[in-house]
């Protein structure tokens, strides 16, 4: 065997087959937006580890179920996603997000764009803490399409509900998300005001 | 400050809430490695790993040349055979042996016959696709193969499966009339480890004057095994009669509910 890297659908059938090398692959490809996922859910690291390794070792198990012509992320991210919160419910325990330490590096992949760049860390502060206030099914659905930046497919597939009440689901999440904004002080942050957000 | 997101469109919110993701304390974690030994580390690897801290000791003391380690090792499996109780380790280029009481061997096959083979393809595409040459039996009237290849090892394995037909059963573990398993063990090393107990008869016998064991009686346990010893969880399964031999720098190993003559015979006719 050798040559050039192997695309998402061989890497798949080769792993359906029972072909462990294969898998890692995929488990390297994807197990950053898998521990994200999982984080999302659950809001600490090591119960997302936890789930995240659990939920690779089903979804190997689970292969011969996939449908070989459909995305393998989608599929793996409802996995991750059932998996997280169902370790979540049973430490019924209610996951808190957290910034991370030491800002102005962002932790994600993407460059944000300069609006966003403008954002302040008190302004992230309080943004998540009115989203770690919210009920779970707002809460979920604003982290997998706003924080991890999933399509409203994947969102939907993480959700475990059928792909057109993503939609709704946001608009009525960020309405609740507003009025949590309401009810957030830190008006008097310092640095109110500077910056600004596009407008 | 809240007041300014409280006045923010949907869209500026939006934008926020994307930000807030790049910005959260998501931890860092490679858990490949840890998948991947969970997927190998199977009840099987699981004994192996608890037996008694004795191998190497046999492959210490056997001669390097295959001949004579053959010879050293038909001895040594004669004496185990016996004792029956002692654990230890034997083998072809390519295979362990590992004798354990009968009471450690793990009990039903998986369900099914999905034999983890890997990706059935086409004879031809399988010479293209492994590092090694593809070899097959002539002339035993065993039909047309359906030709499966694995990218583990990194230099392929290659595993023909027959159809029974009459005069070769479907075999109890395989659904197949044969199975003959082909890999280079000498350059990436990719051992066949049995688990042989009470009730399994090894026999030490040659195939085209090459040394070659033949495993029948009771079933056996067959896992493979990479060079760090890690078992890969395709194909620990028991194994019904089986014959292991060497050609040149490939081990092979067929599978056949038959006798041990029809197993040489079909053996001796591979090239």
């Amino acid at each position: 065997m050798e040559g050039r890297p192997l695309e998402e659908a061989e890497l798949v059938e080769w792993a359906r087959h029972g072909d462990v090398g294969a898998y890692e692959e995929l488990v390297r490809r994807y197990q950053h937006v898998a521990v994200r996922t999982a984080y999302l859910v659950m809001g600490g690291a090591a119960e997302a580890e936890d789930a995240v390794q659990e939920a690779f070792v089903k979804a190997y198990y689970a292969l011969p179920r996939f449908r070989g012509d459909a995305p393998f992320r989608p599929w793996l991210l409802t996995i991750v996603a059932n998996e997280a919160r169902n370790r979540r419910k049973s430490a019924a325990r209610r996951a808190r997000l957290a910034l991370r330490a030491g800002q102005d590096r962002p932790s994600g992949d993407a460059a944000p764009s300069p609006e966003v760049a403008a954002l302040e860390e008190e302004e992230r502060a309080i943004l998540v803490e009115a989203v770690n206030r919210l009920r779970e099914q707002d809460r979920m659905v604003i982290g997998y399409r706003y924080f991890l930046g999933l399509s409203e497919r994947e969102t939907a597939s993480a959700l475990g509900v059928p792909a057109g009440t993503v939609k709704s689901r946001l608009a009525r999440a960020l309405r609740r998300l507003r009025a949590a904004l309401e009810t957030t002080s830190g008006g008097t942050l310092a640095g109110a005001g500077e910056g600004g957000l596009g407008g | 400050m809240a007041d300014r997101l409280r006045a923010f469109t949907d869209e500026q919110l939006e934008r926020a809430l994307a930000d807030v993701g790049a910005h959260l304390a998501y931890p860092d974690l490679d858990v490949a490695a840890v998948v991947v030994r969970r997927l190998t580390a199977q009840p099987v690897a699981q004994r192996i790993a608890r037996q008694p801290a004795r191998p190497g000791i046999l492959e210490r003391l056997l001669p390097r040349r295959p001949l004579r380690r053959a010879v050293a090792l038909a001895v040594a499996l004669l004496v185990l055979v016996a004792t029956a109780a002692v654990a230890g380790r034997l083998g072809l280029p390519g295979l362990r042996i590992i004798f354990q009481p009968h009471a450690t061997l793990p009990s039903p096959p998986p369900v099914g016959t999905h034999l983890f083979l890997g990706h059935r393809i086409t004879l031809a595409e399988a010479r293209d696709q492994v590092s090694f040459r593809v070899v097959v039996p002539h002339g035993e009237g065993l039909g047309p193969a359906e030709v499966y290849v694995s990218v583990v090892p990194s230099g392929g394995r290659v595993s023909l499966v027959y159809r029974a037909r009459p005069g070769l059963p479907a075999g109890r573990f395989t659904g197949a009339g044969v199975l003959i398993t082909e890999f280079r063990g000498s350059i990436d090393p990719l051992f066949v480890k049995k688990l042989v107990a009470t009730g399994t008869n090894v026999e030490f016998v040659e195939v085209r004057a090459e040394p070659a064991y033949w495993f029948s009686g009771a079933p056996h346990e067959l896992t493979y095994v990479d060079e760090h010893g890690r078992p890969f969880p395709d194909s620990q399964r028991l194994a019904g009669n089986t014959l292991v031999w060497v050609d040149g720098d490939l081990t092979l190993r067929l599978e056949c509910r038959c006798s041990e003559g029809r197993a040489l015979r079909i053996a001796s006719s591979v090239r």
